[in-house]
């Protein structure tokens, strides 16, 4: 336990350059420096649909072709196999898990057979550790294609965090989701990031959910933009107007957080 | 001095006297909340001797294992049934005699159980195992629940190969001439399944551009086969009608024994992708977030499918059905997770047609029906009930 918490203590965190991100008929990004992300660091990712949020994740999970380096704590993740890579990296797409007969508990015990990263004696334990965390042992073995869009959305998050990851990725993992399951799901997200010192890095569409939920904010645009900083830096009506194409105010509520207020699409 | 002394103490002592008086009603309204809390807290040990999570997968899997093992033993039971059916009409006890002291039977009964019926039997149960794995690892590969071995053109292509055959005749020499139809069905089939192979690997394709190309292969082929029909004479035609409509009365034990052997070298390389194919059906990109090379797994998926379909379809011609509805009855029954999913397909495909065979000898007497025909017969009354019998339960 106490290496652990060395282990964690110790993190570097995230940092690289990607090169020729993208694909053949449609290149995103020639080059983009992933910003210095430090442990225990929840990010939101944000741009225009289309913008290479999606591909940015997953180039940053290996499960992307790109070129360039990325480093996380200890590991140079570009010189690592996908299967080994995957072992720090906790990807969440943004698809929820098919609805087949299969339950969470049969999902995850699959996936932490393959990566085999854990010893079989041990992996029932850090399942019924995962579910517990995440107050969702009710549904263990319910059938997926019994489960509601959040329910199962947990259970994805649930199936990535047995591993426990270093670095987190979340492609809109709030966007099938009614309200309450969107704060359940983020709420989950930050109290693991908070308690094992790994880093979230969680593409958004609701910026107001970005701004409340974020500790650095991490926007992506047209023609190679990519702004990294705190929220009250980062979000202005200048920037949104650039990145997004919309008129915007940005106002304080009654209990003193910034809200980002639409008024028009230019 | 006393009253000092009193001053001080009957304030002291009075709380004590209060608290003495209040004592017990403190006691009971502590009490209370302890019996209470009691109560809670035999709920809460209650729910936590409630089987923890890790005991209740153990106890579902055990069930799952109980029901392969159960739907193996009916299986073997109707095995002994198809051996006592038939026209010689022998009992239960005689048949069992046979089967034990091969040496001491009769000569006509020792080659009616060990040359006629053991074949055909056991011909149907490697034949179903090996189309109910296949429909299983295809229905997984292509995440679609219509698929089956055939999806991809492999019958017409081996009907093709057949046809072929038949029409113009062939003969090669080095292969004996009864051997010659099977080894050109399943020489087509293997072309069919290199070519969409290729065309997976080359152009990289997506689950639906494998799909269509499949059926478009599958149109193709038949229209070939029907061109060769339509060349062939009546005695050809009616060959190949045969072929497509299947029959196990060519199993003897040696095609018996390469299916069998097929079956041995498939099925323990399925098992070892089960954790990976399981995570497929979650979905392509989250299989791909837990680590599989979904590509690579559907290409191992795909040579295992064809030479399990190519080398059961080569010897008894094409039947249907099983590959689509055993997989599907391995569903019903135990669910997904493909470390139980996979040999419950087999053995239901097994038991489908173990039961296709005892009807293909019982519905006309002294008739054996080819066992295409009968194999939706018995397969569909099956399958309805345990989907309303599911439903029912739900």
């Amino acid at each position: 336990m106490s290496t652990a918490n060395n282990c964690t203590q110790n993190r570097t965190g995230l940092t690289g350059k990607l090169e020729q991100l993208g694909y053949k008929n449609k290149p995103l990004f020639n080059q983009l420096s992933i910003p210095a992300i430090q442990p225990g660091q929840v990010v939101a990712l944000i741009g225009a649909n289309g913008i290479g949020k999606s591909s940015l994740l997953k180039a940053i999970a290996g499960l992307h072709k790109v070129t360039g380096h990325i480093q996380l704590n200890d590991n140079m993740l570009s010189d690592l196999a996908t299967k080994t890579r995957l072992q720090y990296i906790g990807y969440v797409p943004q698809t929820l898990p098919q609805p087949t007969p299969l339950t969470p508990f049969e999902m995850l015990r699959n996936t932490m057979l393959h990566l085999q990263q854990v010893a079989i004696t041990d992996i029932d334990d850090v399942i019924t550790r995962v579910f517990t965390e995440l107050e969702i042992s009710d549904i263990a073995f319910k059938p997926l294609s019994q489960l509601s869009g959040g329910q199962r959305q947990m259970i994805a998050i649930a199936n990535v965090l047995t591993r426990t990851p270093e670095l987190l990725l979340l492609d809109e993992p709030t966007s099938a989701l009614d309200l309450r399951w969107q704060i359940k799901v983020i709420e989950a997200l930050v109290k693991q990031v908070k308690q094992t010192n790994c880093i979230a890095i969680i593409a958004l569409h609701d910026i107001n959910l970005a701004l409340r939920t974020s500790d650095k904010i991490w926007v992506l645009g047209h023609d190679g933009f990519s702004q990294f900083g705190s929220a009250n830096d980062v979000i202005t009506p200048k920037l949104l107007a650039q990145v997004y194409g919309i008129q915007a105010r940005i106002e304080y509520c009654s209990q003193g957080r910034p809200m980002v207020i639409t008024d028009a699409a230019i | 001095m006393s009253t000092i002394v009193e001053k001080f103490t009957r304030p002291m002592q009075q709380p004590t006297l209060q608290v003495r008086h209040q004592q017990p009603t403190l006691q009971v309204r502590h009490q209370q909340p302890t019996l209470q809390a009691r109560h809670q807290q035999s709920a809460l040990q209650a729910r936590h001797q409630q089987p923890t999570l890790q005991t209740r997968h153990q106890q579902q899997s055990r069930k799952k294992w109980l029901f392969v093992a159960l739907l193996a033993c009916v299986t073997l039971f109707f095995l002994l049934i198809d051996l006592i059916t038939g026209p010689a009409e022998l009992d239960l006890a005689t048949v069992i005699s046979v089967l034990l002291n091969r040496e001491q039977a009769d000569l006509y009964l020792q080659v009616i159980i060990w040359e006629v019926r053991l074949p055909y039997s056991l011909m149907a149960i490697v034949v179903g195992a090996a189309l109910g794995l296949a429909g299983a690892e295809m229905q997984t590969a292509l995440n679609n629940p219509l698929a089956s071995p055939f999806t991809l053109g492999i019958s017409a292509a081996a009907t093709l190969g057949a046809a072929f055959v038949v029409v113009f005749n062939l003969q090669i020499w080095g292969i004996p001439p009864h051997y010659l139809l099977p080894t050109f069905a399943f020489g087509f089939s293997l072309l069919a399944t290199a070519i969409i192979l290729l065309v997976i690997r080359f152009i990289n394709a997506s689950i639906s551009t494998i799909v269509l190309f499949g059926i478009s292969l599958f149109f193709a082929l038949n229209a070939a086969v029907s061109f060769l029909q339509f060349l062939s004479d009546d005695n050809a035609l009616q060959q190949i009608v045969f072929w497509t409509m299947g029959s196990l009365s060519r199993a003897d034990w040696q095609t018996v024994l390469v299916v069998a052997c097929c079956l041995v070298v498939c099925f323990p390389l399925a098992m070892r992708n089960v954790a990976a194919m399981t995570l497929l059906r979650c979905g392509e990109e989250h299989a791909q977030a837990s680590g599989v090379d979904v590509a690579k797994l559907r290409y191992g998926i795909m040579i295992r499918v064809s030479l399990l379909t190519a080398i059961s379809i080569c010897f008894v011609g094409e039947i249907g059905f099983i590959g689509l509805i055993g997989p599907h009855i391995a569903r019903l029954l135990i669910g997904e997770d493909h470390r139980f999913f996979l040999p419950m397909s087999a053995i239901s495909g097994a038991l489908l047609m173990c039961l296709a065979s005892i009807a293909s000898k019982v519905i006309i007497s002294g008739v054996v029906l080819p066992i295409s025909i009968v194999t939706s017969i018995v397969g569909i009354p099956l399958f309805i009930i345990l989907i309303l019998s599911r439903s029912s339960r739900v």
